[in-house]
């Protein structure tokens, strides 16, 4: 009885430790892994057969599908350009210039990673949907305000969820080999808060 | 070295042992959650079309609003799988993702630019010959999924989009 009672002790320990390694190396794994550029981040090779095994585990968890390069980069946002949480009850800026690929979308998710819900059943923009200034610039505002909304842009803008934190993904599909070892310098939208409902 | 620092060394190492295993299993157990349903919604070695997503959507996260997906679930442990579609003018790709969800192959608008495609999908373990309607792609797995991806646009073209997305047949050889 005390020699099963000393096993189970150590097969406890032994779960235990196993926890507390995956534990470690996933909060070490958001901190190292990630290439970031502002308030972006991109996991250099998220489909790529030679991948880790941490990168091939944790992209099976976020997005399991993910496209290996030169296919596609996928960037994400989870903070501003202050690097402040995106929050659903703020209005939000998201500026930036046209990106040279075959084409790029802009898509807001909730918390858990779905879609927002809006009645407009708008869910992203896109190189082809995007009205850009006669610059060649762009300019989205990310919302949940319908005062804010008939303020800003007819067009331009996306539903963030109404009191939670959000995150924004930015594909670009066939960007060029070359994008993929640039991926910390190259030019990409900024995320400004402009006003918050509680303030 | 004392008894108790030697059991200390070999739990952290077991536990250690038990963590790389977890992580190096995660993406197949990913998969199979995933692919928990194929065999009864007839997925496998068969096609399937998905609607766009909305935020009813919650079979994978984080998934693209911009983008109609069709594909297939294989199993090519006996036979080849022959896919057959056409391609439109717009953006797409055919990827290939083994059993660990790697994405060991994709086939887009470089390779092949207009009309129909063919593309005969192999197990791991076959020698496949060469081929001269289409393209040979062999997996690393006998089980995966394969994605076909039609960028939508502004939306213009979608009764075409998803009259291509109907289209896309997946068929074992010989069957």
């Amino acid at each position: 009885m005390i020699l099963l009672r000393r096993y189970l002790l150590y097969f406890i320990a032994v779960i235990l430790i196993a926890v507390a390694f995956t534990y470690a190396s996933a909060k070490l794994y958001e901190e190292f892994a990630f290439i970031k550029n502002d308030n972006w981040q991109i996991l250099p090779s998220p489909g790529d057969k030679n991948r880790d095994i941490y990168t091939r585990a944790a992209v099976a968890m976020r997005g399991t599908f993910a496209m290996a390069k030169p296919e596609a980069a996928y960037f994400h946002a989870f903070n501003d350009i202050e690097e402040l949480e995106l929050q659903g009850n703020c209005n939000y800026h998201l500026f930036g210039n046209d990106i040279e690929s075959r084409w790029w979308s802009i898509t807001v998710y909730n918390e858990d990673g779905y879609l927002v819900e809006n009645n407009e059943k708008i869910y992203a923009l896109n190189s082809e949907t995007i009205d850009f200034n006669i610059d060649g610039g762009f300019d989205i505002f990310l919302t949940n305000d319908n005062n804010f909304i008939s303020k800003v842009s007819d067009k331009n803008w996306m539903r963030t969820p109404s009191d939670e934190s959000f995150s924004v993904a930015l594909r670009i599909y066939l960007p060029g080999e070359e994008y993929f070892s640039k991926l910390k310098r190259v030019d990409l939208p900024v995320i400004e808060k402009l006003e918050c409902g509680d303030e | 070295m004392s008894n108790l620092i030697k059991k200390l060394f070999a739990l952290v190492f077991i536990g250690f042992s038990l963590h790389l295993v977890m992580i190096y299993y995660t993406p197949s157990l990913m998969m199979k959650f995933i692919g928990r349903n194929w065999e009864e919604q007839n997925m496998i070695n068969n096609s399937f079309a998905r609607d766009l997503p909305d935020s009813e959507f919650t079979e994978v996260i984080r998934p693209s609003a911009d983008i109609l997906y069709g594909g297939c679930a294989y199993d090519v442990t006996y036979f080849p799988l022959v896919i057959e579609t056409e391609v439109p003018e717009s953006y797409w790709s055919i990827s290939f993702f083994s059993e660990n969800t790697d994405n060991f192959s994709t086939i887009n608008e470089n390779a092949h630019n207009f009309g129909k495609l063919k593309i005969y999908l192999f197990g791991p373990n076959s020698m496949p010959t060469k081929v001269n309607d289409g393209f040979i792609v062999v997996s690393p797995s006998n089980k995966g999924l394969m994605l076909m991806r039609q960028f939508i646009g502004n939306g213009s073209k979608l009764d075409k989009l998803n009259e291509i997305q109907n289209s896309l047949d997946c068929q074992l050889e010989g069957s």
